[in-house]
């Protein structure tokens, strides 16, 4: 059997006295592409930042690409839903994306041709070659969202972690965004959290609601017609009133 | 005035002025960036408690200063991150506690400290070569470490969260620039002192970003506005006092910190109405 990319075994968190994990399990093998939804408040950014080793939940065990959070560092790629920094930093495009390549640099601490390289070709797998050297001050949303998403392929991550990729990213992006994410998962599993059904299309391999609890939904059972039958228009209202699978245990999934 | 550059001691106030001022563009940099400047004007305040100690217990009073510097600038940036809400009032705790304690300190101290208006608002005009090559030492030391660091410097001031998430040791790469910033600042407490290096560790910095849109560009700017500034507050400072020679009596006995850090406030002014003017505001 191959390393899972990302086992989360009874995770339990809570923040400020609120409980907003809660016994979480979720497993994922490597190259497969899993859509996490639930709605907003429902622990979605929690969950990857127990993933990233941000957050460091009360009970439970995380491995992440065989490894513990902290260990699996470099080599888990993520895009997060709101810029943590100061878009009006002193900072050009290709500097942001570069940061993806901190942790493989020599032991001189400079970025060699070969960083350049990957930061260059990931600025153009979003589209933006040209906007190499423009202060990302001068960017759009959408433009800044996917030089987030290029920083993040050019870790050459085993697993990359996307918070709400979709959000500002317009109809004609969005279609190649999700080209983009069949060619990544043939090298990386892939975790796509969101709050919008409409981000989970025939790319994505399995689905699970979050709402505190996780429940895992096998792609064969669930495709997004039976979740959108079962959930109607409006994710916002997640409600869980058809039936739950339980994560299956390792080994027997998809048997 | 221009005669003075003639005078070997005023070449050596010239030369320390200069070599403070490299060290204060590459910091002055970060900060404005990361906007952190009230944590900047803590450590300035923090080494005053040193500058005190020094003279009570008998050691060099810019010893201490560094010693206190630094140690602030550890405290706080291991607490930069876990405080949280209590960042603020850990900033100016130190800010109050370095000054309280340099001033008891003082008043402990045997006899009368006449120099200590000189920590307070600078006294380049006083300085020896030792100050020279120490301020020299600190630029080298201060300039290959941002050299060698500089893509972690920027990584950690404009995304920690990434930067963690690419596994870089974020907390010991901001106690290092931080502790850094102190070694810069006690360089500049010589030049305008304690209260107002915090003007002259940020203006010149504010000033290149106004005409920068990366670090790079920003820091070469800074250092050049600096340089300019303490050059020419230092000059004017010595030609206001030798008006005397001309007409006795006309000389004004100004102080070079004030004087820099005013010519820096004028040349802030003057770079926002430019930049409005030339359309990037």
């Amino acid at each position: 059997m191959t390393q899972p990319a990302l086992s989360l075994e009874g995770v339990w968190l809570s923040r400020r006295g609120v409980l907003v994990l809660e016994d979480v399990h979720l497993a994922l093998d490597p190259g497969e592409v899993m859509a996490i939804l639930g709605p907003n408040g429902s622990g979605k950014t929690t969950l990857l930042k127990v993933v990233l080793g941000l957050l460091a939940p009360q009970r439970g065990r995380v491995q992440v690409l065989g490894a513990s959070p902290a260990r699996a560092r470099g080599r888990v790629g993520y895009v997060p839903q709101h810029a943590a920094f100061d878009r009006d930093f002193p900072i050009r495009v290709i500097d942001v994306v570069l940061m993806g390549r901190l942790h493989a640099r020599g032991l001189r601490g400079g970025f060699d041709a070969r960083d350049h390289a990957a930061a260059r070709a990931a600025l153009e797998r979003v589209e933006l070659p040209d906007q190499a050297a423009r202060p990302i001050g001068a960017l759009s949303g959408g433009q800044l969202q996917r030089v987030l998403i290029a920083r993040a392929l050019a870790m050459e991550p085993r697993l990359l972690l996307l918070d709400e990729p979709t959000a500002s990213l317009d109809e004609r992006v969005g279609g190649s965004f999700w080209d983009l994410l069949a060619e990544l998962s043939r090298n990386a599993a892939v975790v796509i959290v969101s709050h919008d059904i409409g981000a989970v299309s025939r790319n994505v391999g399995s689905v699970a609601c979050l709402n505190r609890r996780l429940f895992m939904h096998p792609s064969r059972r669930l495709t997004p017609d039976v979740l959108e039958s079962a959930y109607g228009a409006s994710m916002d209202t997640l409600a869980h009133d058809h039936a739950h699978h339980p994560a299956p245990p390792r080994g027997t999934r998809g048997a | 005035m221009l005669e003075a550059l003639g005078l070997p001691f005023f070449q050596r106030v010239l030369l320390a002025g200069l070599l403070a001022s490299i060290a204060c563009g590459m910091l002055g940099t970060f900060v404005v960036a990361k906007r952190i400047s009230s944590l900047a004007g803590s450590l300035s305040h923090a080494a005053f408690g040193g500058v005190g100690l020094g003279y009570l217990v008998g050691f060099h009073p810019m010893l201490g200063a560094a010693l206190f510097a630094v140690l602030a600038a550890v405290v706080i940036g291991q607490g930069y991150r876990r405080t949280g809400s209590g960042l603020d009032t850990l900033i100016s705790m130190t800010w109050a506690l370095g000054m309280a304690a340099g001033i008891l300190f003082v008043s402990l101290a045997p006899g009368y400290a006449p120099d200590l208006m000189s920590y307070l608002f600078g006294s380049l005009l006083f300085v020896s070569w030792d100050y020279v090559w120490i301020v020299g030492a600190l630029d080298l030391v201060i300039g290959l470490s941002v050299y060698r660091l500089f893509a972690d410097f920027q990584a950690v001031c404009f995304d920690e969260e990434f930067a963690e998430v690419v596994g870089l040791p974020v907390e010991r790469l901001f106690v290092v620039l931080l502790a850094l910033t102190a070694l810069g600042i006690v360089t500049l407490i010589r030049v305008v002192g304690v209260i107002l290096v915090i003007a002259l560790l940020t203006v010149p910095a504010a000033i290149g970003r106004h005409w920068a849109d990366d670090l790079r560009r920003m820091m070469l700017v800074a250092t050049v506005v600096a340089v300019a500034c303490t050059v020419s507050g230092l000059l004017l400072s010595y030609g206001l006092g030798d008006l005397s020679r001309v007409r006795p009596g006309a000389g004004i006995s100004m102080p070079p910190g004030p004087l820099i850090v005013l010519l820096a406030a004028t040349l802030y002014g003057l770079s926002s109405l430019l930049r409005r003017a030339t359309g990037r505001a």
